[in-house]
């Protein structure tokens, strides 16, 4: 893996070598593991991007009390995957970095559709899979359904 | 819903969520000045069922059937991607006839889903004959998969460490006949589409795709081979047994509807290779793997994921928290980033391009909802 | 048609009495023109069988009409979302009297495998929102 030679020494020069620990590809799918504080989310973007690389995907994982944002990213060219965690008080909005990757646009509005978090700077914030006016995060942890077998309650106005 | 501004002289024309092109309950909302795009906003969300909020609902057994209702058309690659991902988690080793099985069969599942693509496409765009062929191709394939699984369209035929069911008589004689005809109708649907005129002039150097900006958008599959750069999954990331096999990476360089289907033809001749190499080298031997448990528990961590079906790159990554049910399960469908460079692509074309664009992209909606 | 009250059975095929409406009854039934409206996996099914091999139009119902207020029956095939429910609805009433719903495959008649006690995105069957004349499960 020629890319992971070049890359690791350039993240762990420019975030800290202690934020990054390489990962067992073969159990557990990805070569890189990287934890990022929020602030440095568009300068990483950016830096991954000239580098040659592309978003495979962001998503959130609830955990007790904060937000563990997760980035995935990735190369045409050969078989590479880095991690970025960032984790987040609920709440607090992070960076978004969709003016750098057009690709997070779509993903930062499902993130926030379904968890709730905020992304600071994207151009179209709004929910992209509930219907617009829905007040629910559905994936926290913390969400219960308004109504057991919601199924047979359904609000047809039309918006 | 047609409003005029004062100001200017364009309109807003709702493209669905319920039209003629088969792909689903997709919203695309035109601005439009005349007959030009001067704006596109997709709307998805009609599909919605909560997949992901299932996942952590059900144990990982229990989510198999979901797995083939995101992606109907590629229902067998999902569930062979998702026992792919908790077997490489949970070091489960699985027989070779089982390895062999799922892959012969996700590879017909790649072909079906490019005969109903090539279907849809043609019929988006005003022809209706190619539409009944590819269906008629594409009903034998589903018995023969439907002999081995016992559905047509929705499976769970794979479990954690082999499959269900092994193949019987009927499967290899349906394949005998099948493959053969098969390759002779691939040669029909060259002379009758490929070098049609009116295809051609609503194909060619419409909805052009750089490769910048493909990996802008992180496309994958053969909406990225498009334009070039050859990234498929089952050469980059090799998984299953496909370092075994074969094949070439379908590639075209213009990028535009044209090279896209041009990918997905070649594909479905690579697809029958596959087929008849898995056939030839199919071993004896048992289908599932002993011991493993009705309610597997991998280990506690994260892990992804990837798999290339037919319309993408699928990436699973799950967050695992030691007990029977996952703590986190993410679906990174590959229609989801397709369709999302709609946004960017369909401005300064003419709305009667947003068809033949939208259809070589290759959508299922239900995989961008989940 | 032989049994009613004013057929004359006397009078042989092919000549018969009906009234009216039994004759538009069976002119209606063997020409039933279907929306266009696939929202899930089934759709694929439904695509099938006005395809070749199961053809549809052997029944006269094979001319698919995209637009509701052209057809007599609209086939739900597929889970109906909360998000899609509304559009549902229009499209029921946009159609044009006499008009018939089939509900088909288990999502559209009760939700089907993603029904359970936390869902809050769909809504189970059709029949919550529209009158079903027809279930189709499977």
């Amino acid at each position: 893996m020629s890319f992971l030679a070049d890359i690791e020494p350039l993240l762990a020069e420019r975030f800290g070598a202690e934020n990054l620990a390489p990962v067992d590809y073969g159990h557990r799918g990805y070569h890189l593991a990287l934890a990022l504080d929020q602030e440095r989310l568009r300068e990483l973007a950016q830096l991954l991007w000239e580098q040659g690389c592309f978003l495979e995907y962001i998503t959130a994982v609830d955990q007790p009390g904060v937000l563990e944002l997760v980035y995935f990213f990735g190369r045409l060219d050969q078989l590479f995957r880095l991690k970025v965690t960032v984790v987040m008080p609920k709440g607090v909005a992070v960076p978004s970095i969709s003016t750098i990757l057009p690709a997070a646009d779509w993903q930062e509005r499902e993130v926030f559709d379904m968890f709730g978090q905020k992304f600071a700077g994207h151009p179209d914030l709004r929910r992209i899979l509930l219907p617009d006016d829905s007040d629910f995060h559905p994936l926290l942890k913390s969400f219960e359904p308004e109504h057991k077998h919601g199924g047979q309650v359904v609000n047809l106005e039309r918006k | 819903m047609l409003r005029k501004t004062l100001t200017e002289d364009s309109f807003y024309l709702n493209m669905g969520p319920q039209h003629p092109s088969t792909h689903g309950v997709l919203h695309l909302l035109l601005k439009l000045d005349g007959e030009h795009i001067l704006e596109c906003k997709p709307v998805v969300g009609y599909s919605h069922r909560g997949h992901e909020h299932m996942a952590q609902n059900r144990t990982y057994l229990q989510f198999m059937p979901n797995t083939s209702r995101m992606d109907y058309l590629g229902g067998l690659c999902y569930n062979h991607a998702y026992c792919l991902a908790l077997e490489k988690a949970c070091d489960i080793e699985v027989p070779l006839r089982a390895r062999y099985i799922r892959l012969l069969l996700a590879e017909l599942n790649r072909l079906s889903s490019h005969l109903l693509w090539f279907g849809a496409y043609l019929l988006d765009l005003g022809a209706f004959t190619p539409f009944l062929y590819a269906f008629d191709d594409r009903e034998d394939i589903l018995e023969i998969m439907g002999e081995v699984t016992g559905s047509r369209l929705t499976y769970s035929y794979c479990r954690f460490g082999g499959v269900v069911r092994d193949l019987n008589q009927n499967f290899f004689d349906g394949l005998k006949i099948f493959i053969p005809k098969m390759r002779s109708r691939l040669k029909d649907y060259r002379t009758l589409v490929s070098k049609n005129v009116i295809f051609i002039n609503r194909t060619k150097d419409i909805g052009v795709i750089t490769p910048e900006r493909a990996r802008a958008w992180a496309l994958t599959g053969p909406n990225l081979r498009g334009s070039g750069v050859a990234y498929d999954l089952r050469r980059m990331e090799p998984y299953g047994l496909y370092p075994e096999f074969d094949f070439e990476v379908c590639t075209a360089d213009a990028g535009d509807c044209y090279a896209r289907y041009e990918v997905r033809m070649a594909e479905m001749e690579q697809c029958l290779r596959i087929i008849e190499q898995s056939l030839a080298k199919l071993p004896d031997g048992p289908i599932q793997a002993e011991g493993v448990p009705q309610w597997i528990q991998p280990p506690a961590g994260d892990y992804s994921y990837s798999y290339e079906t037919p319309r993408g790159e699928l990436g699973i990554y799950w967050v695992a928290d030691g007990s029977r049910v996952p703590q986190r399960m993410k679906w990174r469908t590959p229609s989801f980033t397709n369709i999302s460079i709609l946004s960017e692509l369909l401005p300064g074309t003419l709305v009667a391009d947003t068809v033949a664009i939208l259809g070589s992209i290759d959508v299922v909606v239900p995989e961008i909802d989940r | 048609m032989v049994d009613h009250p004013r057929a004359q059975p006397e009078l042989k095929p092919p000549v018969q009495l009906a009234l009216l409406d039994d004759i538009l009854g069976i002119v209606r039934a063997n020409s039933l023109w279907p929306m266009t409206f696939g929202i899930a996996c089934c759709s694929i099914e439904l695509m099938a069988t006005g395809a070749s091999r199961f053809d549809l139009d052997r029944f006269g119902a094979g001319v698919f009409r995209p637009s509701p207020r052209q057809s007599d029956v609209m086939v739900v095939a597929g889970t109906i979302s909360k998000k899609m429910a509304p559009t549902v609805v229009t499209l029921y009433e946009q159609m044009p009297a006499p008009k018939w719903v089939i509900a088909m495959g288990n999502c559209a008649i009760s939700g089907g495998p993603f029904a359970y006690d936390k869902q809050y995105a769909i809504v189970n069957g059709t029949d919550v929102i529209l009158p079903v004349d027809v279930y189709v499960p499977g």
